[in-house]
């Protein structure tokens, strides 16, 4: 079978954005999954999210970033995988068409790439890094955190419009939001299919296209898959928790085993397209209330993040959990018990796991445990 | 090596004296209080709330060498690998082997988004506890907006609003009031400003006798306390801004000025003065005997002289909020100043993979050497055979 455009744009994901960025358009990178599209779109910009690479050499990283100060306690001075790669290809120029970068304080390794480059800009002036924006943000919910990120926000509008030299006027601010509600819409409808004619390594790919695309042809485009026909696909029906992956590498495991993920509580995952933004408040506002009550990286408590792992795994009807947690990942290494606990579910926790999965002992222990998943 | 401090005798005694008070107090029905280092003690302190700094009593753990048994208990509960910061919760869960017979009942555990696992670990250990869990946002090590000046240090006790995000200052002292609150209607205990602003009055004298005892150190011939005492000695820190802390430090400014003045080392063997960019190297005693190395700073010498905040506007909520918004960085030019502080000739640090680029590219080698000490970068920080080839051929030929 053919790849989808999805597929393609999947496995190469700057394609769309270096063709737009050769079209006279400009490129916002973003890390995360937090930062608010709707703005960066409205402002003219094509959002775009960045992504780690587990093959990637670190050369630079290692060179620049770990050749540094940290105390003598920490052998990583960050941790994540994925961040590690995403700052290699900020150095290494794989970035090279982005234009202006924003950084969300969603997870304090996030965040701190922002110092990060800043430092490394300064001691090593040979490196081209986009101006990069910290977009600060209070995580732990109640009014006060709802004032505190609405004012970030604002201050955030405002550096798009110095960067895009115009003021965002609401009507663009609809336009965007128009397109991403559309896309979230469609996106609920693809997940419905999960499991059925639309397996969990196309979802992903679509889910992660949505954030590299613009909106507009990435929702033509899934208007178009939704509406073909479609072989069926087959498999025990899993839940995937744990580590945000940033590549389809444990999904075509499950796949190859026999499984077929229908659903998921990760930051690549279905979750994104959850929360449309409201159309009833003025458009400004109903992106910030968006932003404020969408479920970013960091959850509090953990029983949030428990339950909505618990409803989406229910909602999609799992048969089956797979929790994959990185051995870099302690906030997530201390969130993972509870929610195999409250899934009640059959689970295979795969812990300690390395940012590079060894796909072929990954794929072994899936078999077995699908095998018998009692 | 010399017999240690007698004030560092003094505050083990101290330490263990307190968390026996703290037990009777607590069994008596008594508060006692949770938090990280440097979040929310002087809050509790003001209040006269026993409470215990995380990472205190985490590295108390790691000193008795009982890290690898506590991160089985963690693991046994389905959070593997190797733990340093899970180490208290796991303290809790199974207290049996806790440093001094284990923590007392905490009354609160006070959380933070300094990172996601922390914030994770301390709900978890509020949890296991059936403690109340207070978590607040943002912290010294929360990432900062503006690049910092090249001194900073110089500008933490009068120019310290300058180093603070003003929006983050605002939402941090309105945080500080809401764990005020939460804790006197937890507790029954009154909060007292005047109270808060006289500690924070006797952190200034506190710490005013550490930097006098750090410049006795500086400018003794020999250095006349070793690393491990001087390590000892921060754990008054923990007792910020108390008449007891005020009274602990004194004595170890006293104590160093008379050895000082009676010619007294710290070391026996000392030729070389090292400042070591971590805590106290494994192969210190080691590099005593072979060439006279000793360690004379490290990352934590002078970092108390950071606590000092001035009082503006008769608001001392907000000169601590400040301060627990910035405290340090993790700066180079910080630590080629405290090597230079204390007159040391050179600087060991870690790079863990100085292997895979040319000498020259490691900024910290950059920077000490531009300020006229040699330096040293580690792989790792162990002891072993290949550190050792190291350190030998880096001291052999020090002149």
């Amino acid at each position: 079978m053919m790849p989808t455009l999805f597929q393609t744009v999947y496995a190469n994901r700057d394609t769309v954005a270096r063709a737009w960025k050769a079209n006279g358009g400009r490129v916002v990178g973003v890390i995360g999954d937090a930062v608010p599209e709707e703005l960066v779109a409205a402002a003219g910009f094509l959002p775009y999210r960045l992504s780690g690479d587990p093959d990637l050499p670190l050369t630079n990283v290692r060179r620049y970033l770990h050749a540094s100060f940290n105390k003598g306690q920490s052998e990583r001075p960050i941790r994540l995988g994925w961040v590690e790669a995403i700052i290699e290809k900020l150095l290494n120029g794989s970035y090279d068409f982005i234009d202006y970068l924003v950084i969300p304080y969603t997870r304090k390794e996030i965040a701190q790439v922002f110092g990060k480059l800043r430092d490394v800009a300064r001691d090593y002036p040979q490196f081209r890094l986009p101006p990069a924006y910290l977009l600060d943000r209070a995580a732990l919910g109640g009014e006060r955190a709802i004032a505190y990120n609405r004012a970030r926000l604002v201050e955030f509008r405002g550096q798009l419009e110095i960067w895009s030299g115009q003021p965002i006027d609401d009507e663009a601010m609809v336009r965007a939001i128009d397109s991403s509600n559309r896309s979230r819409a469609l996106i609920a409808k693809m997940q419905a299919l999960r499991g059925i004619s639309i397996s969990g390594v196309e979802t992903l790919a679509i889910l992660g296209t949505s954030m590299v695309m613009p909106r507009i042809d990435h929702n033509a485009a899934l208007e178009q898959l939704l509406t073909g026909a479609r072989p069926a696909v087959s498999g025990t029906r899993v839940f995937v928790g744990g580590s945000a992956p940033d590549t389809d590498t444990l999904y075509r495991c499950i796949e190859d085993a026999g499984g077929q993920v229908v659903s998921e509580n990760h930051d690549w995952g279905q979750r994104i397209a959850e929360h449309p933004v409201s159309t009833v408040l003025p458009p400004f506002d109903a992106i910030a209330d968006r932003y404020q009550c969408y479920t970013s990286a960091l959850t509090f408590p953990v029983s949030k993040s428990v339950a909505e792992s618990t409803a989406r795994a229910t909602a999609a009807s799992a048969d089956v959990a797979i929790f994959s947690v990185n051995a870099d990942d302690g906030y997530q290494m201390f969130e993972t018990p509870g929610e195999i606990a409250a899934l009640g579910l059959p689970s295979l926790y795969l812990s300690e796991q390395p940012y590079r999965l060894d796909a072929i002992a990954t794929t072994a222990r899936i078999a077995a445990f699908l095998a018998n998943p009692e | 090596m010399t017999e240690r401090l007698a004030t560092v005798e003094r505050v083990r005694a101290v330490q263990r004296d307190w968390i026996a008070k703290t037990r009777e107090s607590v069994a008596a029905g008594g508060p006692f209080a949770i938090c990280n280092g440097d979040e929310a003690e002087e809050i509790f302190l003001t209040m006269g709330i026993p409470v215990l700094a995380i990472n205190y009593w985490n590295f108390l753990i790691l000193t008795k060498g009982d890290a690898p048994h506590f991160s089985e208990v963690l693991n046994a509960r389905g959070y593997p690998g190797r733990h340093f910061y899970g180490l208290g919760l796991a303290s809790s869960i199974a207290p049996e082997k806790a440093p001094w017979g284990g923590l007392p009942q905490p009354t609160i555990i006070v959380g933070s988004t300094r990172s996601e696992m922390e914030l994770r670990v301390t709900e978890l250990w509020a949890r296991e506890t059936g403690a109340h869990f207070f978590p607040m946002e943002f912290s010294f090590p929360s990432e900062y907006f503006e690049p910092l000046p090249d001194d900073w240090w110089n500008w933490t006790r009068d120019r310290w609003p300058e180093l603070v995000h003003p929006a983050r200052l605002d939402y941090r002292v309105d945080q500080e009031r809401e764990l005020i609150a939460f804790v006197e209607k937890a507790t029954g205990r009154r909060f007292d400003m005047d109270e808060l602003a006289a500690n924070l009055v006797r952190v200034d004298e506190q710490i005013d006798h550490w930097i006098a005892a750090r410049e006795i150190i500086a400018k003794c011939p020999v250095c006349p306390v070793t690393i491990r005492d001087q390590l000892s000695m921060y754990q008054v820190m923990w007792h910020r801004g108390t008449p007891l802390g005020v009274d602990l430090l004194k004595g170890y400014r006293h104590e160093l000025e008379a050895r000082a003045s009676a010619g007294i080392a710290g070391y026996a063997n000392e030729r070389i003065r090292i400042h070591f960019a971590g805590e106290t190297p494994p192969w210190g005693a080691w590099a005593e005997e072979q060439f006279g190395v000793v360690t004379v700073s490290n990352f934590y010498s002078g970092v108390p002289d950071l606590y000092p905040r001035t009082i503006y506007d008769n608001d001392p909520l907000r000169a601590l909020a400040g301060r627990h918004l910035f405290l340090f960085a993790m700066d180079v030019n910080f630590m080629v100043q405290q090597a230079r502080d204390h007159c040391c000739d050179a600087v060991v640090c870690i790079e863990p993979f100085l292997d895979d680029y040319p000498p020259e590219a490691s900024r910290e080698r950059q920077r000490v050497e531009a300020a006229g000490m040699r330096y040293l970068a580690l792989p790792h920080n162990r002891d072993g055979e290949d550190i050792r080839a190291r350190l030998t051929g880096f001291f052999s030929d020090f002149s």
